[in-house]
């Protein structure tokens, strides 16, 4: 279990988290300010519908509030624990939306419908930036594979239907594409400084 | 399947991607390797890359407000109209609850070093205010125990760190019925808490 230093004024992730859990509203503030910007990104890369990915904010927010002594940190960091429910979240009402108007996909390639003004994340441009070249370097087959799985919440059957390919071969190429992650990010922990 | 087989799956678990038999077996090998357990984690802060590559969107002004506003205490709510009627019944609250304060003054709660301090019960929240706890070193918080009569476990409740003052002030929404003679502890434990509580009790109420 990873230790966090609680008092120091700038926290980190799971410090703040074990204040949200005190039902520090501040420690909540903070986080927020943190993460929603990425967080909005990724539920709108998924749902394309800027007012639906607020949505799925406003309902992580909350959860996280109500549930931040329960996160476990041998399940991931903070960041992972946080953008799980986000995406997650995101797919469910995708899903749902799908089922109830029969409708193809939305395409996902822009920021959310009509505002996609950027904004001053704690992650650096540049760490940003380095974060995309390490995926954009990645095989196209790869990251197809990857994406389908990470924005679209397919299973490997389902990426394999998707795409017409063998089971084995969406298998290899997630794995490949995921070390290849690994191996570029190793200082990546989701833990802001 | 050996285990360079069960790894390999790894990635594919840490996507949510896992289906059918390879999900059954590999979720019954994470079970009991704290290696595979420590792969998958790895695996899930790499796919952190993926969403926090994308461009940052910055949320509605208003949105920051709705989600602390829900979070917030009742009587701290904002009220987008304030009316006579709100102000009257807003006064007999007051009243109500100054009066409750004053027959309901909470559970004494004691410990060793000089702890002492109160919990107030209503229904299934507990308002925790202690005092004498020793400070928290890096990497450790406050975490609350509900002991049950006839639960042999105690029930994991919130974690909590003292504020300025030095003094553990927070609130907590039980997980079970407060019971007229269950009681409240206080450990210190590892930041994220703990699912068994580690000794010494610092500070203990009897309801």
């Amino acid at each position: 279990m990873e230790d966090a230093v609680l008092n120091d004024p700038k926290s980190s992730d799971q410090a703040l988290l074990v204040k949200v859990a005190g039902k520090d509203s501040q420690a909540l503030a903070d986080l927020y300010d943190r993460y929603a910007p990425p967080a909005l990104a990724l539920a709108g890369r998924i749902l394309g519908d800027r007012s639906e990915a607020e949505d799925v904010l406003q309902i992580v927010f909350t959860r996280v509030w109500q549930e931040a002594g329960r996160y476990d940190p041998a399940r991931g960091s903070p960041a992972a624990w946080l953008l799980s429910w986000v995406r997650n979240g995101a797919i469910d009402r995708l899903r749902r939306r799908e089922a109830l108007q029969r409708a193809t996909l939305h395409s996902v390639d822009h920021a959310p419908g009509g505002h996609d003004e950027s904004h001053g994340h704690d992650a650096s441009t540049e760490e940003r930036e380095r974060l995309a070249k390490a995926i954009a370097a990645l095989p196209a087959d790869q990251r197809q594979a990857i994406e389908l799985a990470y924005f679209e919440g397919l299973s490997q059957t389902q990426i394999a239907q998707r795409l017409g390919e063998p089971l084995g071969t969406i298998k290899t190429r997630v794995r490949l594409g995921m070390i290849k992650l690994r191996q570029a990010l190793p200082a990546l922990s989701g833990e802001a400084d | 399947m050996n285990p360079q087989d069960i790894e390999a799956l790894a990635p594919l678990y840490a996507l949510d991607a896992l289906d059918g038999e390879d999900l059954a077996l590999f979720t019954e090998e994470l079970k009991n390797s704290e290696s595979l357990q420590a792969l998958v984690r790895e695996y899930r802060d790499a796919a952190l890359a993926i969403p926090l590559s994308l461009e940052p969107v910055a949320p509605s002004p208003a949105l920051k407000g709705r989600i602390l506003d829900a979070v917030a205490p009742r009587a701290e709510r904002s009220a987008p109209v304030f009316t006579r009627v709100f102000w009257s019944l807003a006064a007999v609250a007051l009243f109500s609850f100054i009066g409750y304060s004053l027959i309901h003054p909470g559970i004494p709660m004691s410990g060793p070093h000089d702890v002492t301090g109160r919990v107030k019960v209503d229904d299934r929240t507990v308002v925790l205010m202690v005092e004498g706890l020793p400070k928290l070193p890096p990497g450790k918080v406050y975490q609350l125990w509900h002991l049950i009569p006839g639960k042999p476990d105690p029930v994991r409740q919130g974690l909590f760190v003292l504020d300025p003052s030095g003094r553990l002030r927070g609130r907590d929404t039980m997980k079970n019925p407060i019971t007229p003679d269950c009681e409240f502890a206080i450990t210190m434990e590892p930041a994220g808490g703990s699912n068994r509580p580690t000794m010494p009790i610092y500070a203990l109420a009897k309801n």
